[in-house]
């Protein structure tokens, strides 16, 4: 191959890797080792509410999620689960495992990070700070936005308007 | 030989597709056949005010069982049954009933913020856990207190995440699974309100 060759390969290649930066979810974060959170949406549920998330454990060992906590509420890990009768049983759970290489979805009728007794005046599009610690992994902290839901208080009482719509969890 | 067969086929997919085109509806909710009877019942809504299932006379009534504490499948069914109701010709004639599962928590007060905060029109019920036990049974469903220990919440209720549909002669005709698709209850609520 001639350099003239080799260098619009070279050129060619280095497009190519601009492009799928450009098109990737997060830009701005290349791929990681450890713990990557996506998809995070949070709804509020009368005094209550719910964060889901998705949790990759891009790690060398098998991990759990052992903790989760906000500045908004008392916040405890639980798991859903609907019964061949269609009865919802949800409980919490003392850690969600993340097995290594996995990717665990926190979902609608599966694990959530429940949020019980929301202090008043939060409403949506609030920002709550969540902070995660792990068995291995170092704990993250991020920023979840609330979504739109009904809040336990007079003040924040939210009407939703179906036109935005709600962020709702992935199914 | 061989058009005569072609054309055969064509005639026959095209009667096939009539039948579907002009035909009856295909419900997507699960079809009660036939329809259940159900008893009237007499329950306290969240401005203390007896609602009867009679007084619906002749409309449809979506009922679901839960609690304003549920974070999960509660916010989404209500959410869904209002997306399905948004816009629909003779909308007045489908009435939505929350019944709570959790009358010690679901007071009237926190029961009209809850319900306001999907659609005004969504009835909230929060009675007596006897009256309201009464009418779960009767329609096939449940709901259980639960104690959790170590958990803030102190009690969960567990309880069917079935919608029911109700026809305007007072009989159970369709119910929906946890996460139906809200097309498939506003196809059922269309057909229903034109036939």
């Amino acid at each position: 191959m001639s350099q003239k060759h080799q260098l619009i390969a070279l050129l060619f290649a280095l497009a190519l890797v601009a492009a799928q930066c450009g098109s990737s979810a997060m830009p701005s974060q290349p791929p990681q080792k450890g713990i990557t959170i996506t998809n995070t949406t949070a709804r509020l549920s009368g005094a209550n509410g719910a964060i889901f998330l998705d949790l990759l454990n891009n790690s060398d060992q098998d991990d759990a999620l052992i903790k989760a906590e906000t500045d908004v509420a008392t916040t405890e890990i639980h798991e859903t689960t609907i019964d061949a009768d269609q009865v919802m049983h949800m409980q919490p759970i003392p850690k969600a495992d993340l097995p290594k290489g996995q990717t665990v979805n926190f979902k609608s009728g599966g694990k959530h990070i429940m949020l019980i007794g929301v202090k008043e005046g939060v409403v949506p599009g609030n920002k709550v700070k969540l902070t995660l610690t792990f068995e291995h992994a170092a704990p993250m902290s991020l920023e979840v936005t609330i979504g739109d839901g009904p809040t336990g208080h007079d003040g924040g009482e939210h009407k939703m308007d179906g036109e935005h719509g709600m962020d709702m969890p992935k199914k | 030989m061989k058009l005569k067969s072609i054309l055969f086929a064509w005639l026959i997919a095209m009667l096939l597709l009539g039948c579907q085109a002009f035909g009856s509806h295909t419900y997507k909710g699960a079809l009660f056949d036939p329809p259940m009877p159900l008893s009237d019942f007499q329950l306290m809504d969240a401005h203390q005010k007896p609602v009867k299932l009679s007084d619906f006379k002749d409309d449809l009534v979506l009922v679901y069982f839960g609690y304003t504490f549920c974070p999960d499948a509660c916010p989404l069914t209500l959410l869904n049954v209002r997306d399905a109701l948004k816009d629909l010709p003779d909308r007045e004639h489908v009435h939505v009933l929350f019944i709570s599962v959790d009358h010690e928590r679901d007071t009237p007060e926190v029961m009209t913020r809850y319900v306001n905060a999907f659609d005004s029109s969504f009835i909230g019920i929060t009675d007596n856990i006897s009256a309201t036990q009464t009418v779960l049974t009767s329609f096939g469903a449940m709901a259980q207190k639960e104690e959790v220990k170590g958990s803030a919440a102190s009690y969960l209720v567990s309880h069917t995440t079935r919608l029911y549909l109700v026809n305007g002669k007072r009989e159970l005709l369709l119910t929906y699974p946890f996460q139906f698709a809200t097309e498939d209850l506003r196809s059922d609520l269309t057909y229903l309100l034109q036939n």
